[in-house]
C-alpha cells in the first residue's frame, strides 16, 4: 500500500473527517467511494468504506487510533486484499498479515482479495476422501469428510479447543495445510496454540492468524475472511487444507457491536439483519474442489446446551453437520465430551468404506440399546445376561472413547479396537488391564511397519464387520501379538 | 567489533604472562647451575691450596733433614779442619742455596702453573654461564620480537577492520546530514520563494488556477 | 410554490445580507446573529429585537434587517429563509500561499463566483509550503494547482547539484 500523498495525487479526491464514534468514522467528501473500499487517512491508519450515504461515507476503521474529527482522507480505489504465500506458513499474524510471533516481516507474498464471491457449482466436487481426525468417537460414528462443513458446538470449557487442536495434529502429521484462525480472543490462548504447534512439530504446515479482543473490532470482524482468503491460495495450489474458526459467536457478537454502533437497526437478539449473510458467505467458500479442498471446522459457544439460539441455528443450517460436546458428559468426565446421539454429519459417511458404515450403524445402534439399559439399571432391577453383557460392553465403549488430550489414534487402530471389543476377546478383564491392551495396540499399530500392514490389510479384505469381529475371533493373534511387547 | 578487540588483547597478555612465567624458571634453573658451578671451582681451588701446601711442607722438611745430616757428617769428620769445614760448609750453604733457589723457582713455576690452571676453571665455567645466558636472551629477545610483531600485525588488522567500520559509520551519517542538509535548504527555499513572489503575483497566479479548473471542468457542481 | 413564497425566496437571495457573505467565516458569524435576532424577538416584551440590533449585531446587519423590514417583510420568516439559503451554499475550499487583503477575496470571491454561481462560500486557510498558487476542494474534489509539486520535482532531480553547489559555497566561506 502507497502513501497518503500518492492517492490524493493520483485519485484527485479528498474526505474530512466529520464525526467519530468507536471504531466507525464518519467522513465528507469522497464523492466517488465505493463499498468496501479502503480508505486511508492523513496519520496513515486503514479503513474500510461500510455504506455510502446522503452526504457522509461511513468507514469502519481497522486500527485502534487517536483519530481527530477534521482528519483528511483519500480513498485508494482499491478493495482491501491480504497478502498470501507459503512463506506464512510457520508464523502467526493479524489479519492483514502483520507478525505477531517474533516480529520478522514476511516475505514472497503476493495480495488476494479478502472478499471474493464463493465459486459456483462448476468447479466444485463431490467430497471423496474421508478427513482422519485421531479421535476415536469422531472417526467411528461422526465421520469427518475432507471438504465438508463441519460445526464444533458446545458450552464454554467442555472441551472444543482440545478437540480442535487433536485434528489439526493429527491432519498436520499428514501433511495437510491447517490454519487456526482466532477470533477476539485472549493473548494467551493465542500463545498457547503457538506453542502448541511448536511443542508438536507441526509448525512447517501450521499457520495462526489471530487478533485479540484489545484490537479494533473492524479488524476482529475481518480475521475469518483473511483466513479463509490464505486457505483459499492453498487450495489453489492443489493443497488439502483444515480451517478451523474459533469462534463464530464471537465474530457474530463483535458484528453486531459494529452494527449497532452503525446505527443499523438491530434485529433478533439486537443481531443486525444480514448476520446470516456475513457469516454464510465466509463458510460457503469452503468445500471440495477440483484443485484442493477447505475443511472448514467453525466453532460455536452455546449456553447450558442451548442448541436452538440465534447464531447457533445459523451456524447449524450453513453447515454439512455439527458435532455437539455436552456440558453433562463433560461434567460425568467424559472426554472428549462429544454426545454421538446429538451429533449430525451430513457427508462423512459418504467417504467412508462399507466396513466403517456398517461398523458406525453398529456402534450408534449399540449406544442406544446401552442408554436404555442404563436407565433400566437406575430402577435396581436385576439385570438378566444379556443385559449385563451389554452394560459391560458399553463400559469397555466408554473406556475406548475416553481419550486424553493431545493423544491421536489412526482410523484402522480404532476399527481393530471396536472389532476387537465386539468379537469378546477382551470380556471379563479388570479396566486397567483392557485399558494397557488397547495402548499396546496402538503403539504396535504407530511402531510396527510389519504388523500395521497386516492389520490394513486384514481391514481391507473385511467388506463387513461381522467378517471382522468373526476373523477376530478365529485368529486374535493380531490384538494378541502386542501383548508380547 | 570492540568486543573481538577485547577478546584479542586479553589472548595476547594472557600469553605473555605464560611465556614470561616460562623465562623466569628458566633463568632460575640457569642461577642455579651457576651457583653450583662456582661451588665446585671454589672446591677445586682449595684442594689444590692444600695441595700446593702440603707439597711446600714436604719440601722444607726434606731440606732441613738434608742439612741437619750434612752438619753431622762435618761434625762427625774431625781430620778437616775448619777452614775446609768452612769452605765444606760455605759450598753446602751455596749448594743448599742454589737448590733452595731452584726449588722455589720450580714451586713458583708449580704457583704459576696452579694459578693459571685454577684461574681458566672460573673462566671456563663463566664463558659458559655467559654463553648460556647469552644465548637465553637471545632467544628472549627473538621471541619478544615475534610476540611484538604478532601484536603488532593483529592490531594493525583490527584497526583496518575498524577504521572500515568507521569509514561504513561515517558514510551513513554523512548520507543523513545530507538529507538533513537537503530538508534544511528545501524548507528554506519554500519560504524565500514564497516571501520572493508579491501578493500581486500570488493573486494572478490564484485567479489563474480558477481558470484553470473551469477550463478543465475539473470541479464541477455534483 | 405560491406567488408570494416565490416572491420572498427571491427577496432573500437578493437580500444584502446574503450579497455581504464572501467566506465560511463571515458566514458562520452571520447565522450566529441571526440566531441571536430570533431569540431576541419575543424577549423583552417584543423590545428584544430592537435592543438586539441597535447594540449586539453589526452595523451593516443593522441596516440590511431595517431595509428588509421597511418592506413589511415578517420577521421571523425572512431571518429563517436566509438561514436557509445559507445552508444550502456550497463551500469551496481553497488553500493559499500567502495571506490574502480583502480585496484579494474579493477578487477571488467574483472569479468563483463566475465558475459556479452565487450559492458558495469561500473557505480560505494559508499554507506557504504552496510555495504560490493554490489548491482548490470541492464537494470532495482535490485540485493541486500550486507551485509546491513542480517544486518538489525539480529539488528531487537536482538534489546532488543543489548539495555539491552548498559544499562549495561553505568551502569557498571558510576559504
Amino acid at each position: 500500500m502507497k502513501d497518503f500523498n500518492f492517492y490524493l495525487e493520483q485519485i484527485g479526491e479528498i474526505g474530512f473527517t466529520e464525526e467519530i464514534v468507536h471504531s466507525i468514522v464518519y467522513v465528507s467528501g469522497l464523492p466517488q467511494a465505493k463499498p468496501s473500499e479502503v480508505v486511508m487517512f492523513e496519520s496513515g491508519e486503514i479503513g474500510q468504506v461500510l455504506s455510502l450515504g446522503e452526504d457522509l461515507v461511513e468507514v469502519l476503521l481497522l486500527t485502534r487510533s487517536e483519530l481527530r474529527v477534521g482528519t483528511k482522507v483519500v480513498r485508494t480505489d482499491e478493495l482491501l486484499q491480504v497478502p498470501v504465500g507459503e512463506s506464512l506458513l510457520g508464523r502467526a499474524f493479524d489479519p492483514l498479515v502483520k507478525p505477531i510471533d517474533d516480529g520478522r516481516l514476511i516475505g514472497g507474498l503476493k495480495v488476494s482479495p479478502i472478499d471474493t464471491q464463493p465459486h459456483g457449482i462448476i468447479g466444485r466436487k463431490q467430497v471423496s476422501e474421508s478427513l482422519e481426525t485421531g479421535v476415536t468417537i469422531v472417526d467411528l460414528i461422526i465421520p469427518l469428510a475432507k471438504g465438508q462443513r463441519e460445526l464444533v458446538i458446545g458450552d464454554r470449557k467442555t472441551g472444543k479447543t482440545g478437540f480442535l487442536l487433536q485434528v489439526m495434529l493429527t491432519q498436520a502429521r499428514m501433511g495437510t495445510v491447517c490454519i487456526y484462525c482466532v477470533i477476539g480472543q485472549r493473548l494467551i490462548d493465542i500463545k498457547n496454540r503457538f506453542e502448541f504447534m511448536e511443542e508438536m512439530g507441526i509448525k512447517k504446515n501450521c499457520l495462526i492468524v489471530a487478533t485479540s479482543s484489545s484490537d479494533a473490532p473492524g479488524l476482529i470482524f475481518l480475521t475469518p475472511y483473511s483466513a479463509m482468503t490464505i486457505a483459499e491460495f492453498f487450495r489453489d495450489q492443489g493443497k488439502d487444507v483444515l480451517l478451523i474458526l474459533d469462534d463464530m459467536t464471537t465474530h457474530a457478537r463483535y458484528y453486531r457491536e459494529i452494527s449497532l454502533l452503525a446505527k443499523r437497526f438491530p434485529g433478533r437478539s439486537s443481531y443486525p439483519g444480514d448476520i446470516f449473510y456475513t457469516q454464510a458467505k465466509l463458510i460457503e467458500r469452503a468445500g471440495n474442489y477440483k484443485k484442493g479442498s477447505i475443511t472448514c471446522l467453525p466453532v460455536a459457544e452455546a449456553v447450558l446446551g442451548d442448541l436452538s439460539g440465534y447464531i447457533q441455528t445459523n451456524l447449524m443450517s450453513m453447515t454439512d453437520g455439527h458435532i455437539f460436546f455436552d456440558i453433562d458428559l463433560y461434567n460425568q468426565g467424559r472426554r472428549p465430551a462429544v454426545n454421538p446421539f446429538l451429533s449430525v454429519t451430513r457427508s462423512g459417511h459418504q467417504v467412508q468404506t462399507f466396513l466403517q458404515q456398517d461398523l458406525g450403524r453398529k456402534l450408534t445402534s449399540f449406544l442406544v440399546e446401552y442408554e436404555k439399559m442404563k436407565e433400566f439399571m437406575h430402577f435396581g432391577a436385576e439385570a438378566g445376561e444379556t443385559v449385563q453383557n451389554v452394560i459391560e460392553l458399553g463400559r469397555k465403549l466408554d473406556i475406548f472413547f475416553n481419550q486424553p488430550l493431545g493423544k491421536t489414534i489412526p482410523v484402522n487402530a480404532n476399527i481393530l479396537l471396536a472389532g476387537g471389543l465386539w468379537s469378546g476377546v477382551w470380556r471379563g478383564g479388570d479396566d486397567e488391564d483392557f485399558k494397557r491392551k488397547i495402548e499396546e495396540v496402538i503403539l504396535n499399530y504407530e511402531t510396527n511397519k510389519g504388523y500395521k500392514t497386516k492389520v490394513d490389510e486384514l481391514i481391507k479384505s473385511c467388506n463387513k464387520f461381522t467378517d471382522l469381529v468373526n476373523s477376530l475371533r478365529m485368529d486374535s493373534e493380531v490384538l494378541g501379538v502386542a501383548q508380547k511387547i | 567489533m570492540d568486543l573481538t578487540l577485547t577478546y584479542l588483547i586479553i589472548l595476547t597478555f594472557v600469553s605473555l604472562i605464560l611465556f614470561l612465567l616460562a623465562l623466569l624458571i628458566i633463568y632460575l634453573r640457569l642461577i642455579a647451575k651457576y651457583l653450583k658451578l662456582k661451588e665446585e671451582s671454589e672446591k677445586s681451588l682449595k684442594e689444590e691450596r692444600k695441595k700446593y701446601e702440603d707439597s711446600f711442607r714436604d719440601a722444607q722438611k726434606i731440606v732441613g733433614a738434608a742439612r741437619i745430616k750434612a752438619i753431622d757428617i762435618i761434625k762427625n769428620a774431625e781430620e778437616f779442619n775448619k777452614d775446609q769445614l768452612a769452605k765444606i760448609s760455605e759450598v753446602l750453604d751455596q749448594s743448599s742455596q742454589l737448590s733452595l733457589k731452584s726449588y722455589q723457582e720450580a714451586l713458583k713455576n708449580i704457583q704459576d702453573e696452579m694459578g693459571k690452571v685454577l684461574l681458566s676453571v672460573p673462566n671456563n665455567i663463566n664463558n659458559s654461564i655467559v654463553s648460556a645466558i647469552q644465548s637465553f636472551s637471545f632467544s628472549l629477545q627473538n621471541q619478544f620480537t615475534n610476540a611484538q610483531k604478532k601484536m603488532l600485525e593483529d592490531f594493525t588488522n583490527l584497526y583496518k577492520s575498524s577504521e572500515a567500520d568507521i569509514e561504513n559509520y561515517k558514510r551513513e551519517r554523512l548520507k543523513v546530514l545530507d538529507s538533513l542538509i537537503l530538508k534544511v535548504i528545501e524548507e528554506v527555499s519554500l519560504r524565500v520563494l514564497g516571501k520572493e513572489i508579491s501578493v500581486e503575483e500570488h493573486e494572478k497566479l490564484v485567479l489563474k488556477a480558477l481558470e484553470e479548473a473551469k477550463r478543465k471542468n475539473a470541479l464541477e457542481d455534483r | 410554490m405560491s406567488q408570494r413564497a416565490k416572491n420572498d425566496m427571491e427577496s432573500v437571495s437578493e437580500s444584502v445580507l446574503i450579497n455581504h457573505l464572501r467566506t465560511q467565516e463571515e458566514s458562520l458569524k452571520l447565522l450566529d446573529e441571526i440566531d441571536l435576532l430570533l431569540n431576541s424577538l419575543y424577549e423583552e416584551k417584543g423590545e428584544g429585537f430592537e435592543l438586539a440590533l441597535k447594540s449586539k449585531v453589526r452595523s451593516w446587519v443593522t441596516e440590511a434587517i431595517r431595509e428588509e423590514m421597511s418592506k413589511g417583510v415578517d420577521m421571523e420568516e425572512f431571518l429563517k429563509s436566509v438561514k436557509n439559503e445559507i445552508a444550502s451554499f456550497k463551500e469551496l475550499k481553497i488553500s493559499l500561499a500567502f495571506e490574502p487583503t480583502s480585496l484579494s477575496i474579493e477578487k477571488i470571491y467574483m472569479q468563483a463566483q463566475g465558475i459556479w454561481g452565487r450559492k458558495i462560500l469561500l473557505n480560505l486557510s494559508y499554507d506557504p509550503n504552496l510555495i504560490a498558487g493554490c489548491v482548490i476542494i470541492f464537494e470532495g474534489e482535490y485540485r493541486d494547482f500550486s507551485l509546491r509539486k513542480a517544486f518538489k520535482k525539480e529539488f528531487l532531480q537536482k538534489k546532488e547539484q543543489i548539495l555539491s553547489l552548498f559544499k562549495d559555497y561553505q568551502v569557498s566561506d571558510q576559504v
